[in-house]
């Protein structure tokens, strides 16, 4: 048994919690059974425990450490990545799980009671129960996810990390929540598939990817040194699982494009979240600039931030979109975004736009990053490319000039000729800021070794 | 035990250790001493493989810290300056899960825990919650946990803040034990005079660079001796001069303190040609040189601050 559950229940499973929980829980039960409401009492019971109170102590699972000062401890200790990441996320959840457990079993047996003879002892008829126990644990390892992230990005308030985790770990359990009423079908690479089950598989697939970031950050907090390959693993997952939603009924070239398309959209979207999510240190960067100057390039696989493969694998992708469209050329309309039959002059020079845009957000990223409060750079970064990406463009379209709001943004409308030459200048723009400010960082009088 | 090798750490626009080299034998107790802000806890961070540098190398008992960092971990204690306890656990449980998650064997944990809290004094507190602990009790918990699993390099960061005179005195009484039994003790702290009972060896670092490394028993050059007369002799000094082997290190109305080459030979024939010459000797034997005397003038040559 890993160390750190085991600690996590000497902390969280005391006697006077558990009997307690159990006698409350006890009056809960039978009032609802009385007044015929056990099923969704039981139910509502199971996610203020799993979902509520499990995201928010998986979330401060890795705060109390940090803030208790136990966490570097914890980093010089034998425990592996593994073990640590599920000890937490088990572990310091083991009392929301002891209460969301006790739920869960008067829910099945709710279900169980009030099923008919005939399918009672059906197990499909009963995949509700394991969907909740599913979400439960993705929406806990999501909190985790997020927490982890904020921590290595520096922020030390505790309050607000737990909070945004839990924020974060919630929302998975929308689609769960939305899931009671829908009966419908999914089509996926053109297999019909019924909606819950396709949502449950889904959540199965992300659970494992939340479960592989959360092993890949914990390796990185506890020292293990290893050129990670899960970022592009994940890219091509993400872009499969979506492709698949695209009509296989469209002509071929046309579905080539959608896919193409989509496939896109699903690396800058994870390019994005890599790049705001990665910890911003000055530290880290100066060592990987030296390592690049140095040649050496195993640590410089070690070093590399995780938005590098993601913004990669987004330009092959970016790349290809804007040779497919170049050598067969779709009609706009026909790949189904219709503000684009008016709005976009060239789909190849906008996408190119979009690729330069992209490498100008990671400059601006950066630039905060090794500013000279990096502990505000996730935030700033966010404001400023809201307001480059959002609000400028569409106080320019406001006002009728559409060529203004491309100037930031590759927002349709503006001449994508235009957007190409204002995304190079602005890359070529943050190129000098980096540059100055790398030279500011390096101590007085010393050279890059 | 510790091999540092031009070791370099950047801050943004700041270069907290500079070329930074020196070797620490097995068994020592090792003072690491500078002014606020010198680069001590950077260093002690880097020992401890929580930061790698920047530049240079650090291996401890052969093993890089860069290239091995978790098998580093293996081998140190390390106890932060701010360091935190799992308040709601007893201490028992504190030093369980510090013995298992350390890697101790399973078989092997109860012993290491006994061990560890009879080293400590905490014995007949293992079922005390650690929240119910004075400050020096949580001190040498957090100590006790940070040798459970007998590292062979214990790397201590202000371990004396915050205790009173005899929880110090129990620290030092600890730290000497630690030594003897064969691990390797590094303590930063401002607190000189203390330092000044256990230490073996002394590093001053001022503004990332090493400014002195020393040995506070003995050198290369011979033992540090002290001599106290009852009245003032004005022999003294010419007699100390004239004798091969012995050189004066500092001197005040009270104490002469010389190095004396040649071992314990030496300095019994020394004695006795101070007797024979008709020195009133109060007091003649080894001795320590004054940490803070040292520190003061070695900081001041570089124009540092205070400790």
């Amino acid at each position: 048994m890993s160390w750190e559950f085991r600690r996590n229940l000497w902390i969280q499973l005391t006697p006077h919690r558990l009997i307690a929980t159990s006698i409350v829980l006890g009056v809960v039960f039978l009032t609802a059974d009385r007044i015929g409401a056990l099923r969704w009492v039981s139910a509502g019971v199971f996610f203020l425990f799993a979902g509520f109170w499990g995201t928010r102590r998986a979330a401060d699972s890795i705060m109390e450490e940090v803030i208790g000062g136990t966490w570097q401890n914890q980093r010089m200790s034998a425990v592996g990545a593994w073990p640590m990441a599920w000890g937490k996320l088990f572990g310091a959840t083991a009392f929301a799980w002891y209460g969301a457990g006790i739920a869960w079993i008067v829910r099945a047996y709710a279900d169980f009671s009030d099923a008919p003879l005939r399918v009672r002892f059906d197990a499909v008829e009963h995949i509700d129960l394991i969907a909740m126990l599913v979400f439960a644990v993705l929406a806990q390892a999501m909190s985790l996810l997020v927490a982890l992230i904020q921590m290595r990005r520096r922020r030390r308030g505790r309050h607000m990390t737990v909070g945004i985790g839990q924020i974060a770990g919630l929302m998975v359990l929308i689609p769960f929540l939305d899931r009671w009423s829908s009966e419908r079908v999914m089509e996926w690479y053109g297999n019909a598939i019924p909606a819950w089950s396709f949502l449950n598989l889904s959540a199965l697939a992300f659970l494992f990817w939340a479960m592989v970031a959360i092993h890949q950050l914990m390796r990185a907090e506890l020292q293990y040194r290893d050129m990670t390959l899960r970022v592009p693993a994940f890219a091509v997952f993400l872009m499969t699982y979506l492709s698949g939603f695209v009509d296989i009924g469209l002509a071929p070239e046309i579905y080539r494009a959608v896919v193409l398309q989509v496939a896109g959209t699903a690396a800058l979207l994870l390019y994005y979240a890599a790049l705001l999510a990665a910890p911003g240190e000055p530290v880290a960067l100066l060592r990987l600039m030296r390592a690049l100057r140095a040649g050496d390039w195993k640590l410089i696989g070690e070093l590399a931030p995780s938005w590098l493969p993601a913004g990669l694998i987004f330009a092959a992708v970016a790349i290809a979109v804007i040779v497919n469209a170049l050598a067969s050329p779709v009609t706009l309309p026909k790949l189904g975004f219709w503000w684009l039959r008016y709005a976009i002059d060239s789909y190849a020079s906008w996408v190119a736009a979009i690729l330069v845009f992209a490498a100008r957000d990671a400059g601006i990223v950066l630039l905060f990053a090794i500013g000279k409060r990096p502990e505000r750079a996730d935030v700033n970064s966010i404001v400023s490319l809201a307001v480059l990406h959002g609000l400028l463009p569409w106080t320019w379209l406001a006002f009728q000039s559409p060529s203004l709001a491309g100037l930031t943004s590759p927002v349709p409308g503006a001449s994508t000729a235009l957007m190409l030459v204002a995304a190079l200048a602005q890359l070529l723009l943050l190129g000098v800021l980096l540059n100055r400010r790398l030279a500011q960082l390096q101590p007085k009088g010393v050279a890059y070794a | 035990m510790i091999a540092v090798e031009h070791v370099l750490f950047d801050y943004p626009g700041v270069r907290a250790l500079d070329d930074v080299n020196f070797t620490i034998g097995k068994g020592t107790i090792t003072a690491l001493v500078g002014p606020n802000g010198a680069g001590k806890t950077t260093l002690l961070r880097c020992l401890a493989a929580l930061e790698p540098p920047h530049g240079g190398r650090i291996a401890i008992d052969d093993v890089d810290i860069f290239d091995e960092p978790r098998r580093t971990h293996r081998l140190v204690g390390y106890l932060p300056d701010f360091f935190g306890l799992y308040d709601t656990l007893s201490v028992g449980q504190c030093l369980t899960y510090a013995a298992g998650s350390q890697g101790v064997e399973s078989g092997a944990i109860e012993q290491a825990v006994q061990k560890a809290a009879r080293a400590f004094s905490i014995g007949d507190l293992l079922l005390r919650r650690a929240s119910d602990l004075s400050r020096g009790q949580r001190q040498r918990l957090a100590i006790a946990q940070a040798t459970v699993h007998e590292p062979a390099l214990l790397l201590l960061d202000e371990p004396a803040a915050g205790l009173d005179p005899q929880a110090r005195a129990d620290l030092s009484q600890t730290l000497l034990a630690l030594a003897q039994a064969g691990i390797t003790v590094v303590v930063s702290s401002h607190i000189l005079t203390e330092l000044e009972d256990y230490c073996t060896d002394l590093l001053i670092i001022d503004r990332g660079r090493l400014v002195e490394q020393r040995s506070l028993s003995a050198t290369e050059t011979g033992e540090l001796i002290a001599i106290a007369l009852a009245k003032p002799w004005p022999d003294l000094d010419r007699i100390l001069g004239a004798t091969e082997g012995v050189e004066i290190v500092s001197a005040t109305p009270d104490v002469t303190l010389c190095r004396v080459a040649g071992g314990a030979g030496a300095a019994a024939a020394l004695l006795k040609k101070l007797v024979d010459a008709g020195a009133p000797v109060t007091r003649f034997g080894p001795d320590r040189e004054n940490l803070q005397a040292l520190y003061s003038a070695r900081v001041a040559r570089q124009g540092g601050g205070a400790a």
